[in-house]
């Protein structure tokens, strides 16, 4: 699951996050979903969406435009890409799904210091296409970090 | 005894299972008799049937292990080979432990299965020359089996002559002995049940059979049976015959039937090994996964079935909900376990303890067959084998100790389990030392848990709950049992993660109870689904106490308010009322008006606000996330009967919010409880009051006993001194207190133009202050029992807030100023 140590030739499915195109390793996706009504969960941080029902399950939706601090696009589909996190399935909220890409890990260079600092953390590097950078971001960090109350203000308690 | 007769039920299984697995030892050992794998397998599960028996006291069955060990340990350390005279002896063995283990389950002791003859047969086998064996590779497949199976399919193993070895007087007296599995031949009168005419005890009587299906008078078989009794040894139907009570051939067609009934019954009695099987927990999880699922798909369908009018699919539904039901509580059953299988770890653990400690520990146990599911005695293992050592470790004296303080020198440990109110409520007590509720204080306030003003101010009940606080232990020295400050805290923390919930109470020097509360089962549970900024919420029905409806009408229910705390009045008790919307952190209501839900969280009540009441539902908790885990008020989520998802309210949780509204909100100290605390009876006494209306809507009472007098003044008699308000009383200047903005409420005292100014004069400390009032409306007898948690009473049917004026704050000022003053002057 974590996309961290990028071997030689893998595949990665791109994402619309805003503006940026986000690389999720293609083994550690469960599943795509459009159009799923959620239940919010008050209380969380903004990034949390709320739940999901995922057959029977219920996943979490973390909106990966909030966590990683982009606006949505404009003509944004909303797409649920369903992967799974310790064992539970996560559901990551992002604009749009494209292809699945073929990187090669030649291409492939950490994230630039300049990156602001809250995101560069989630942040594992970038693979060079040709005419735009597919970042790779730590699943794992990026999930079990966004209920943190850092990452969103919480509402005033009582 | 139940126990006893568990154990050696497992031991059965077990033991059956166990032989089963021999069967297969023995076909292996025979194609490679030389395998000192296989033979060492045998030995072990030998090794295993004779220590099992022998601490369960079945002792023949136990010599026999034993005998059929020491030839196995020969075999195994090569000291002998195999021969096919001691494959016969011991799958003879085999067999016989099987009877053995058929009798103890029939009548519970070993007693009645004849072993002499194989006991020597397996001694002479030990102990016979080198040249009785055959050589491994002479025996082979074939012979051996073939000289092993009429011993492994023999009737009547005591038969057998021994091929090789001593035989002795143990074959002969086999004709003798009790063993008749009936199918040598269809004997009425098993000679163990004495010669009751053929009563074996399930009705199968010859004589019964023949009267029932042949016509035979029951008089004539009476009349038998009453011949055996005075010492005919013919069997009855023969003695039948012989009177011409019935004909031969009625006889041998009951005993072919009684024969057949036998054979049935025992097949209707399976033994323990085919009544039971062992199944993978996992399985069962998946079992209560998918029975969670139908759950969900059931609600799902009554509820299409709701606006539908087909008879036909109406019926067929309520079916599905019925059976839905029944599955639901057989799966469940399934994962029952008694609470035995956890606690009879703990006699050992309090044992090894106990010395280590130097302490004498008698450990009680009551309710050990109590069930619950399998996955909550797993959460709860920890937390009480925790608690448990705490008390060994803290609780309970050494011997010494005890004896000085004239208790018995051993320490009792008194466990107890059992149902309540569809919970399973455990309880933990010691007679020990108790918990010495001023360490604790001091303690938390050296952690900085509390200040000592706090410390001060706190109840009994609210400093023993400090040790359940993260990082707090009271040991005076750290031992290797506990003491390290992790603990209690995970302890509750578990227990409130299973639903459930803990209570110590504690008699310094007479000991501790720790009250430990879980539900039943976890998966499924009934609740009630209600709305909420159009969301919807489920609110598990175990803490519900009852639905209001509150449309702030005069007649119905309706919120009133202490300071800005609202409360609700029922049956008149005070409630505290939550509002969801504010827990949730949506904008709050401008009305209080919707449905409430009265719950119980940890003995506390409240009365928690929604929007609407929807329905009650069996939903499936799911557990929520571990991305969100932490949200206190949340204990999961559920699939609606929609698909959609909604979330379980944590009642403790919502408790603890109420709580906090009630101290950060209540002018008057509250007492720490979200519920009402009454006052011991002992103050039961009468007091007067006298009632005042404040702020225009309020009414506030205080003790008549503390007013010195009512005045009234003209409003241009008021004087200032200072930045306060005074008037001349009395040839005194009696400075004046605004008593509604004192407490906290909107005053009107300097909005209306009033001429006349109401002020109830009251002592303090040899010096007169005004109270500023609105109205005087009465005054009241009144029990002083009445009273509740956050001083408020109910006087002619208002919600009223008791004053304590010696605790307003500017009486502090007041007396500062003026004793200032005469120092100065």
């Amino acid at each position: 699951m974590k996309t961290a140590q990028p071997t030689a030739a893998h595949q990665l499915c791109s994402c619309r996050v805003g503006p940026l195109l986000i690389g999720i390793e293609v083994l550690s996706i469960q599943e795509v979903l459009y159009h799923t009504g959620h239940t919010a969960i008050p209380r969380t941080a903004d990034a949390i969406t709320g739940l999901i029902n995922l057959r029977g399950q219920i996943a979490t939706t973390i909106d990966l435009r909030v966590r990683l601090g982009v606006e949505p696009s404009p003509d944004a589909e909303l797409v649920h890409v369903v992967v799974r996190y310790r064992g539970e399935p996560v559901s990551l909220l992002v604009d749009e799904v494209g292809d699945v890409i073929d990187v090669d890990s030649d291409t492939f260079e950490p994230t630039p210091d300049n990156v602001e600092p809250v995101v560069r953390e989630l942040l594992t590097g970038a693979y060079k296409l040709s005419d735009e950078l597919l970042l790779t971001i730590d699943l794992d960090k990026t999930i079990a970090t966004s209920n943190n109350r850092s990452t969103a203000a919480r509402g005033p308690m009582r | 005894m139940d126990y006893d007769e568990e154990i050696v039920q497992d031991f059965l299984v077990e033991s059956y299972e166990m032989l089963n697995t021999l069967d297969e030892s023995f076909v292996m050992l025979e194609e490679d008799p030389g395998d000192t794998e296989v033979l060492g397998a045998i030995f072990r599960v030998m090794h295993t049937i004779k220590g099992t028996s022998a601490f369960l006291g079945f002792h023949s069955l136990e010599t026999l292990g034993h005998k059929a060990e020491n030839l196995l340990s020969l075999l195994r350390d090569g000291d002998l080979e195999l021969s096919v005279p001691m494959a016969d002896a011991l799958l003879s063995t085999v067999d016989r432990i099987r009877q053995f283990l058929g009798q103890i389950e029939e009548t519970g002791s070993d007693g009645g299965v004849e072993t002499a003859d194989l006991v020597s047969r397996l001694t002479g086998l030990a102990e016979a020359p080198v040249e009785a064996t055959v050589a491994a590779g002479a025996i082979g497949g074939e012979p051996a089996v073939e000289a092993a199976s009429p011993a492994s399919s023999t009737e009547a193993p005591g038969f057998e002559p021994a091929n090789a070895g001593s035989v002795d007087a143990g074959a002969a007296g086999a004709d003798d002995a009790p063993i008749d599995d009936g199918s040598t031949e269809a004997t009425p009168v098993p000679p163990a049940s004495g010669p009751a005419g053929g009563d074996n005890g399930e009705g199968h009587r010859v004589g019964d059979i023949l009267v029932d299906r042949h016509g035979v008078e029951r008089v004539d078989v009476e009349i038998a049976a009453a011949e055996q009794g005075v010492g005919d040894t013919r069997k009855i139907g023969e003695i039948l015959t012989d009177q011409g009570a019935a004909a031969a051939n009625q006889v041998d067609a009951a005993l072919e039937r009684q024969k057949e009934q036998t054979a049935g019954n025992s097949s209707r009695r399976r033994s323990a090994a085919d009544s039971t099987i062992r199944v993978d927990v996992e399985l069962l999880d998946d079992l209560m996964n998918l029975i969670g699922e139908l759950v969900l798909t059931r609600n799902e369908i009554l509820q299409f079935i709701t606006d539908t009018s087909d008879r036909a699919l109406a019926m067929s539904t309520q079916r599905l909900d019925l059976l839905t039901s029944d599955l639901q509580d057989k799966v469940m059953t399934t994962r029952m376990q008694p609470i035995g299988s956890l606690w009879n770890k703990l006699p050992r653990v309090v044992r090894d303890l106990g010395h280590q400690l130097g302490k004498d520990i008698r450990l009680e146990m009551e309710g050990k067959e109590t069930e619950l599911d399998k996955s909550l005695i797993e959460s709860i293992k920890d937390p009480l084998t925790h608690i448990v050592r705490n008390t060994v470790d803290h609780g309970i004296e050494v011997p010494e100790i005890r004896r000085e303080l004239g208790k018995p020198e051993q320490g009792l440990l008194q466990l107890t389990a059992g149902h309540q109110d569809g919970h399973v409520v455990i309880t933990i007590a010691d007679d020990g030392a108790g918990i010495n509720l001023d360490r604790i204080k001091a303690k938390a306030v050296d952690r900085e848990l509390i200040t000592a003003d706090r410390a001060s101010a706190m109840s009994d009940d609210e400093v023993v709950q400090l040790i359940f606080h993260a990082g707090f232990s009271t040991a005076e020295k750290v031992t290797n049992v506990s003491g390290r400050g992790v603990g209690m805290d995970v302890v509750r923390t578990n227990i409130e993660q299973i639903g459930g919930s803990v209570e110590v109470r504690t008699v310094p020097g007479e000991g501790t109870t720790f009250r430990i509360e879980i539900p039943l089962t976890l998966a499924i549970v009934p609740a009630l689904v209600v709305t909420c900024a159009d969301a919807r919420y489920a609110i598990p029905q175990r803490s519900l106490l009852e639905l209001v409806s509150v449309d702030g009408s005069a007649i119905g229910h309706s919120v009133e308010f202490v300071h800005d705390a609202p409360v609700i009045r029922l049956r008149d008790r005070l409630l505290p009322v939550v509002d969801l919307r504010r827990v949730l952190g949506e904008d709050a209501r401008d009305e209080y008006v919707g449905d409430m839900v009265v719950l119980s969280a940890e003995g506390g009540e409240f009365s928690l606000l929604v929007d609407e009441i929807v329905e009650t539902q069996e939903i499936v908790v799911k557990p929520l996330g571990q991305v969100v885990h932490e949200v206190e008020m949340f204990s999961g989520a559920t699939i609606l009967g929609d698909g959609q998802v909604a979330l379980i309210l944590d009642v403790i949780g919502l408790g603890q919010q109420a709580q906090v509204a009630n101290s950060r909100n209540g002018g008057l100290e509250s007492e720490g409880g979200s519920g009402e605390i009454t006052l011991s009876a002992s103050t039961a006494a009468l007091e007067s009051l006298l009632v005042l209306s404040m702020g225009g809507d309020r009414q506030v009472a205080m003790a008549l006993s503390d007013v010195e007098r009512l005045d009234e003044f003209r409003a241009e008699d008021l004087e200032l001194s200072g930045h306060r308000e005074v008037v001349q009383y009395r040839s005194e200047i009696m400075p004046l207190v605004d008593l509604a903005s004192e407490l906290g409420y909107s005053s009107t005292y300097g909005m209306d133009d009033r001429e006349r100014i109401s002020v109830v004069v009251y002592r303090h400390n040899g010096r007169d202050v005004g109270l500023i009032i609105d109205q005087m409306i009465d005054i009241v007898d009144h029990h002083q029992t009445e009273q509740t948690a956050t001083g408020n009473l109910i006087i002619q049917g208002r919600v009223t807030e008791m004053v304590d004026a010696a605790r307003l704050p500017s009486l502090a000022a007041i007396e500062a100023e003026y004793t200032l003053e005469e120092v100065g002057l």
